[in-house]
């Protein structure tokens, strides 16, 4: 049996659930991320709040809170068959528990560790790699991350800005996070959004010195006799580029 | 949808912090910018790691693990805007840029323009905090006091949380020293040449006691309040990130043993947290220095901070990286694999049964790889597989370990066969056509 589910976190916890208490599951997957299967059955399964607590406390109870964190953080990665190895990391899970923390070998660890690191290292470089232009009254940050790591940076944002209004606008996913006074949400930008067209306002006078400033600086800190692109490349692919002012 | 968001954020809305319009950064600002940040660039820490702090109410906080915000032209990451409060210097160092005969643009800033740049900078996520430095104006105790007063302004007016490193001006009065200490989070003083008859030579103002005097006092300052944490809690942090500093390399004549001898010094004396070695880049036009064309010794940088890495992190001593009759370190491998080289009688490890300290001894396994074996093999004894998942560098470490026992290099046990090996496939030496034929 195939499960499908709509993409959330408390969908694939309750394909969790179903798969305990209704019918043993193969393979997970977001219902626009499968291909159809000749040999298996598929069926979707309908998101439910009270059946995916019950699996979320039962793994919080089971797993450590790296554990966990780890699969959190593999769920959001971009993978397109991560429901299956949170599958195969859950089970497993729930088998031997917190010792699960201590190995280093077995596939079902070693992918869910992969894919959080990649994740978590995404979500490390974008607290630097983020630029915010100001516009008034807002602080307003872009761009276009491989993984969904909006929920992941926001606290280190709002923290930081704590006295600051700020957006962080997901180009690709059309999300964006709005904080202020250390409390944040998490919106859904649909076309017809009025941050689309604030997307598209000019910045000022003062904004364009400052924007200078900073490319000025950029040009002078590095030094001539040590030229290394390649080197600066590995740190800042080009594909993140487009966002980064020194860089765009 | 979006109006609500704004009334969400106005309803909160208490007083500004920020006034405006008190110092006007212009295009002026760049022109001293673009020169304090070409005079400070041969400066090379830019961690912003060592403090975990949360915003304190007004702006900024401050993560462990420091985090870089780009990476420069020459590969090396911007985390701090490192400029000089002024590179107007009474000083003749030859090595340096600013020295007083060099015929360069100068340029000084106020400490209000300091302070609000960085504000500005860190508001748009440019930057991590603050790295400033100065060449010495007119004395040290008028430079000490003008970077006390940008570290007043950022921590009492903007009251910023993030992170502050600056130099410790050596001359300056300790007092000053300990003002700052109270507000920055690193603090160093450069030794810049590891001998005393090279900084005789180079830098005949600054005498070695000169530059250990702030160090000792820096030391002192963090040990107290270390010691009042343990009774107060909400006693004042001195300098909480620790204090570094940096030797240039390749100046003068100095050997890496007498670098490496003098950085263990520093740490074991000092408690340093770091010592940063930088490539010396010919600027200036000397007899005593290298020519302007000499490349900079990137690779002798490169082995040098590996040495330092054993000894930070590996339980290494000098002593064990460069024997008594060792001046400078192999160029053709790294440290650790020339002591394994050189000590082939601790060799093969059996990484089911060693030690944590044994373990990072073997070339090819990290801090990291050694964790995991360990935390793994109390419940699964490692196979070779596994040492690859866990990330252990096997083209090193295969000739130095074995797993239940199997030894996975090749037949031979001599470091020269091991040595040859490591370079690619130099004692198989594959026969050409040519050779084939003759």
């Amino acid at each position: 049996m195939i499960y499908l589910y709509d993409g959330s976190f408390y969908g694939l916890l309750t394909c969790i659930h179903e798969h305990y208490y209704v019918e043993n599951v193969s393979e997970i997957y977001r219902t626009n991320y499968f291909m159809g299967s000749l040999i298996d059955e598929s069926k979707f399964i309908e998101t439910d709040e009270e059946k995916a607590e019950k699996v979320e406390n039962a793994i919080r109870d089971k797993f450590t809170s790296v554990g966990y964190m780890d699969m959190y953080r593999a769920f959001l990665s971009d993978e397109i068959n991560k429901d299956c190895y949170i599958l195969d990391y859950i089970i497993h899970g729930f088998k031997i528990g917190a010792a699960m923390d201590r190995l280093y070998s077995e596939s079902y660890v070693v992918k869910i560790r992969e894919l959080s690191k990649r994740v978590g290292f995404e979500a490390h470089r974008f607290n630097g790699l983020l630029r915010f232009v100001e516009k008034k009254p807002f602080l307003y940050g872009t761009f276009e991350p491989d993984n969904d790591i909006l929920p992941l940076i926001a606290d280190h944002f709002a923290d930081r800005y704590l006295n600051e209004r700020i957006i962080i606008h997901d180009l690709k996913r059309k999300k964006a996070v709005i904080a202020y006074q250390g409390k944040w949400l998490v919106h859904q930008i649909d076309s017809s959004h009025e941050l689309n067209q604030f997307h598209e306002e000019e910045v000022t006078e003062t904004e364009e010195l400052l924007q200078e400033l900073w490319k000025g600086y950029f040009e002078h800190i590095g030094i001539e006799g040590r030229k290394n692109l390649k080197l600066q490349q590995s740190f800042v692919p080009l594909k993140y580029r487009k966002h980064i002012l020194e860089f765009s | 949808m979006f109006a609500n968001i704004r009334s969400f954020c106005y309803n909160k809305s208490k007083g500004k912090l920020f006034k405006e319009g008190v110092v006007m950064l212009t295009n002026e600002t760049l022109e001293k910018l673009t020169i304090l940040a070409d005079a400070a660039k041969y400066d090379v820490s830019c961690a912003s790691s060592g403090v975990d702090r949360k915003n304190t109410g007004g702006i900024g906080n401050s993560a462990a693990m420091g985090i870089c915000h780009t990476w420069a032209s020459d590969g090396r990451c911007v985390s701090l805007l490192k400029v000089l409060m002024t590179n107007d210097c009474v000083y003749d160092c030859a090595y340096c840029i600013n020295r007083q005969s060099n015929d360069v643009k100068r340029a000084s800033f106020t400490p209000e323009e300091v302070a609000k740049l960085t504000i500005e900078f860190y508001r748009r996520n440019y930057i991590e905090g603050l790295f400033l430095s100065s060449a010495v104006e007119h004395n040290p105790n008028s430079t000490m006091e003008k970077i006390v007063k940008v570290l007043q302004l950022m921590r009492h007016t903007y009251h910023f949380s993030g992170y502050i490193h600056i130099k410790a001006i050596p001359g300056a009065d300790p007092l000053l020293i300990k003002e700052a200490g109270y507000l920055a989070d690193r603090m160093s003083v450069n030794m810049e040449l590891a001998t005393e008859e090279g900084l005789k030579l180079l830098a005949p103002q600054k005498p070695l006691e000169k530059l250990l005097l702030p160090m000792k006092d820096i030391q002192t300052g963090i040990k107290h309040s270390k010691e009042d944490k343990r009774y107060f809690s909400h006693a004042p942090a001195f300098v909480p990130a620790g204090q570094s500093t940096q030797m240039i390399v390749g100046a003068t004549r100095e050997t890496d043993r007498a670098i490496l001898f003098r950085s263990e010094n520093l740490y074991q004396q000092f408690d340093l947290k770091r010592v940063y070695y930088s490539a010396y880049m010919p600027v200036n036009k000397d007899v005593m220095l290298p020519s302007v064309q000499t490349d900079p010794p990137l690779l002798r940088e490169h082995r040098l901070y590996q040495a330092d890495w054993l000894l930070r992190f590996y339980k290494f001593s000098a002593n064990e990286i460069l024997t008594d009759t060792d001046l400078n370190l192999d160029m053709d491998f790294d440290p650790k694999m020339v002591w394994a080289l050189r000590n082939m009688d601790c060799f093969p490890m059996e990484v089911n049964r060693v030690s944590y300290k044994e373990l990072l001894r073997i070339p090819g396994v990290g801090l990291q790889s050694a964790r995991r074996i360990v935390s793994q093999r109390n419940m699964k004894s490692i196979d070779y597989d596994a040492l690859k998942k866990m990330g252990v560098v096997l083209k090193r470490a295969r000739f130095f370990l074995t797993c239940n026992g199997k030894y996975y290099g090749d037949s031979t046990f001599t470091p020269d066969y091991i040595r040859g090996r490591l370079f690619d496939g130099s004692p198989y030496h594959q026969m050409t056509l040519g050779e084939v034929a003759g």
